[in-house]
């Protein structure tokens, strides 16, 4: 392994900026320096004392009994259903801060539980007190002090000045953190970060493992199929725990680095997608936003294009003399329209003339002709003496009155004359009517000319307004300004500096660990073949375990299988066989590594058959000599197996009459 | 004597022709005479036309083309025969209204004008007789009898002067206009015209013609709106 003054240069130079700026970074997010080793980790229970009173059918009665534990392997013996699993549990509610196979109606029984253990050689004392006839947890208490000390403080309270309490509390949430912490701390452990997702939008979160992660590899939970390592079905918690207990300092370091890594670079990358919903939404407003300022400047080009307006004195000027032609030419065609309306009249009164002469001068022939015929008075006939008197004498055959002669001469004289006039007054209608219809023609286009310096007049005024080309040239700096501030938006921000740095970590991290790995995974290999030949494994020929916590297990000449392509015993009891071989590596190594206790119960280990279990049992019972720091409790159903095979530390059984444990 | 003198002062036309036009209206409104001849009729007659209040009405029409006019125009809005409309229109479009209009004065019966005069001439060469007839002891009628001499006269005037044949075409508008309503009915409608109404006792009755053609106009334009939908 590198040295640790070097890990930040080292990590410098490979993403290329100052050490500084990779301390800060590891400062930042919290990444320690690589630690030292840790002291060897163990875990020894010492004495065990249950207090209470059962109730119920079966042998009931108060419980005060103690169980004193040795190094080795303890057997718990006895019928089924007397309590042997319950013993397992309440060890792993204590030593792990949580059970979740302890039965109710055992907490209902009793009122306090006490666990005496050495944490790294340090005696430590735990108590739990339940509520009397309940199973409500009361108090829960971690103590330190001497082994004697301890074996007489059996109460959550002591008052004994040799007792040093070390944490107090009164639910089982308290309880679990409270012992969580405690372990942690005592075994130089920490809690293990693993990175899981993204998943769509959800950027992925880190997931603290903490105590009860490394418990599993204490007391490997029932029924776990096809877990190696740990309590979860979580590959890098296995690999993780796989290189806790082989003690490779980079390791803690190198997950860490990879999970904050990992973290960062999916919250990068989901504003990267943020960023790109966005910029889809950017590019349609600064499409908005450029059409806008087109049209803004279109708007303020027609504005300086009417500027160069024309003299508006001049146009003034040549307003009014249009308006004053055009007032000359309208009273010219009201004159002449007056002009034509007195000649019609004249036309319509030489017309009646002409008529009225023309059918008096008719009616006066007419009746000239007739020979008068009575008097119109009295009807009286005229006689032919009368009528010859008036054609010789000229006398009126009526009145007798001279007869005026007709003087048609005058009369077609009066006639022409009347024709004439007539003829005239149409001939000065007709010349009025073209000069009225010159006049209209001429009134028209001053007209036109008028409205045209109007419009010119006013455009010229437009142009002039200097608030109008204001507003226009402010649209135009609006549309200008907004258009910037979306193309200033545009740009993908850079990669965040800590993740090019935490990734230079982890590759560096990982070469130390392949470095520093590859001797300890060769004897981890050799020692898990041989306890699972030990442990009764027919036919192996290899087992390979890999730094990705998975086994490449060889067996009868074929090929290699994996560690969940086996039967159920087999993966029961390779996983005791791995828990002991990291022991034994740990030994050989002297290093820290697991802590030496193993509960097995194989009375609940069901995906086994009872004979798997007898393998593994006898297995472990004849390799314990070698490996001094291994206690092993474990129930059995077999009651002839610790007379069969020698070795058993102790026995756990019934005390008679009685058939129940406690 | 001059024959293009007025008849009267403050008339309009000359006695002569007041009387061409009576004659010409008379021999083409009078009635043929029953059979046999009535015993009150001149021997000579061939023709009546019954009251004066119905001659000066009929005579009104034919001296104010505005008047004819307006009335074909009410006509043509009761009945739709186009030939009025187009009549009216020939009428109202034309300056006939300002060059042939006499206007008559205002009497208590209406337009009335004095016919002795214009009745002397015609009487004289024996064309036309007008005798009273006394019914009801009070009230008395006026006949106008038209002779064969009348009738010859007539047809002489139009063929020497062509231009009179004017009143013989007017004059059969009117009476086709007036129907064989007796003369209060035609006064009835015309005094419908504000201007025949109001005018003053004694006054000339004032020309509808302006009025007459906005009116013409207002129909044409109604009828060319329809059509157009």
């Amino acid at each position: 392994m590198s040295g640790q003054t070097s890990m930040a240069e080292r990590v410098a130079a490979r993403c290329g900026r100052s050490v500084d700026d990779v301390d800060q970074v590891f400062l930042t997010y919290g990444i320690g320096r690589p630690n030292v080793r840790a002291t060897p980790r163990s875990i020894k229970l010492v004495r065990l004392r249950v207090v209470g009173d059962r109730t119920g059918n079966v042998e009931p009665g108060p419980i005060d009994r103690t169980f004193e534990l040795e190094s080795g392997v303890t057997v718990i013996s006895g019928p089924n259903f007397r309590g042997k699993s319950s013993l397992l549990e309440l060890i792993a509610l204590l030593v792990s801060g949580r059970s979740s196979g302890l039965q109710a109606d055992v907490r209902l029984w009793l009122t306090t539980v006490s666990l005496d253990l050495l944490v790294n050689e340090q005696p430590v004392g735990m108590r739990i007190a339940f509520a009397q006839g309940s199973p409500d947890f009361e108090r829960g208490a971690i103590f330190s002090g001497t082994t004697t000390v301890l074996a007489s403080a059996d109460t959550t309270t002591p008052d004994s000045a040799d007792v040093t309490l070390l944490a107090s509390v009164d639910s089982d949430e308290a309880w679990e953190a409270a012992v969580a912490s405690f372990m942690l701390s005592r075994l130089a452990l920490e809690e293990v970060l693993i990175f899981t997702g993204p998943i769509r939008d959800d950027p992925g979160r880190i997931n603290r493992h903490g105590w009860p992660a490394y418990f599993g590899t204490i007391y490997p939970p029932a029924g776990a199929n096809e877990i190696l390592l740990g309590y979860t079905a979580s590959g890098g918690l296995a690999i993780r725990l796989l290189q806790v207990f082989l003690d490779l300092p980079a390791a803690a370091l190198r997950t860490r680095v990879h999970a904050t890594a990992q973290s960062i670079e999916a919250e990068h990358a989901a504003q990267q997608r943020q960023r790109d919903n966005a910029a889809r939404g950017l590019a349609a407003r600064r499409e908005q936003a450029e059409q806008a300022l087109t049209e803004a400047e279109a708007a303020l080009q027609a504005n300086q294009a009417a500027a160069p307006a024309e003299n508006l004195d001049a146009l003034a000027a040549l307003a009014a003399t249009r308006s004053a032609r055009y007032a000359q030419l309208l009273a010219a065609f009201e004159e002449a329209n007056a002009a034509l309306e007195r000649a019609v009249k004249e036309r319509i009164a030489d017309e009646r003339a002409l008529v009225s002469l023309q059918e008096s001068l008719a009616a006066g022939a007419l009746f000239r002709s007739l020979n008068p015929v009575a008097c119109p008075r009295c009807e009286t006939m005229i006689d032919d003496m009368r009528r010859e008197r008036e054609q010789q004498e000229h006398e009126c055959a009526v009145c007798a009155e001279p007869l005026p002669q007709p003087d048609i001469q005058s009369e077609n004289e009066l006639k022409q004359q009347a024709e004439e006039a007539v003829g005239a007054s149409k001939r000065a209608v007709a010349a009025l009517n073209t000069v009225v219809d010159d006049a209209r023609r001429d009134l028209e286009a001053a007209r036109i000319d008028v409205q045209d310096a109007d419009t010119r007049l006013r455009a010229a005024d437009a142009a002039r307004s200097a608030a109008d080309r204001i507003a226009a040239e402010l649209a135009v700096a609006t549309a200008r300004g907004v258009l910037s501030a979306l193309q200033g938006d545009s740009t993908a921000p850079p990669e965040p500096a800590a993740l090019a740095v935490l990734k230079a970590a982890e590759v560096e991290l990982d070469a130390d660990l392949r470095q520093a790995s590859a001797a300890i995974y060769g004897d981890l290999s050799a020692e898990v073949t041989q306890l699972a030949i030990d442990f009764g494994i027919a036919e192996i020929n290899k087992i390979i375990v890999k730094g990705n916590a998975t086994m490449d297990i060889y067996k009868g000449g074929a090929d290699k299988s994996p560690f969940r392509a086996q039967s159920p015993g087999e993966r029961f009891r390779l996983r005791y066989a791995l828990l002991v071989a990291l022991l034994r590596v740990a030994q050989k190594h002297k290093i820290a590594g697991h802590p030496g206790l193993l509960l097995l119960d194989s009375i609940k280990a069901e995906e086994a058959q009872d004979e798997d279990a007898r393998h593994l049992l006898k297995g472990l019972i004849e390799i314990v000599g070698d490996i001094p720091s291994l206690q092993v409790i474990a129930t059995t159903a077999d009651d002839q197996l610790a007379g069969e095979v020698a070795g058993v530390s102790a026995t756990i059984t019934p005390l008679p009459p009685n058939t129940v444990l406690f | 004597m001059s024959y293009t003198r007025p008849a009267a002062p403050g008339r309009q036309t000359s006695l002569m022709q007041d009387a061409v036009r009576l004659l010409l209206l008379l021999n083409t409104a009078a009635q043929p005479l029953p059979v046999p001849h009535p015993r009150e009729a001149p021997a000579n007659a061939i023709g009546v036309l019954h009251t004066q209040l119905l001659l000066q009405k009929l005579d009104f029409w034919v001296r104010n083309p505005d008047y004819l006019a307006d009335e074909l125009l009410t006509r043509y809005e009761n009945d739709h025969d186009p030939e009025d409309l187009a009549l009216a229109q020939q009428i109202l479009e034309s300056d006939e209204p300002e060059v042939r209009s006499y206007p008559m004065l205002r009497y208590l019966f209406g337009a009335y004008e004095p016919l002795d005069e214009s009745l002397a001439v015609l009487a004289t060469p024996g064309l036309v007789f007008a005798r009273r007839r006394v019914s009801n002891a009070k009230v008395t009628q006026w006949d106008y009898y038209v002779t064969a001499a009348g009738r010859d006269a007539a047809e002489r005037s139009i063929s020497v002067v062509p231009e009179l044949k004017y009143y013989v075409d007017r004059t059969r508008l009117v009476v086709d206009l007036a129907a064989g309503r007796r003369g209060t009915a035609l006064r009835d409608i015309q005094y419908l015209q504000a201007e025949y109404a109001d005018a003053a006792l004694g006054r000339y009755i004032a020309s509808i013609a302006s009025r007459a053609r906005l009116r013409l106009q207002e129909i044409i334009g109604r009828q060319e709106g329809s059509g157009r939908s």
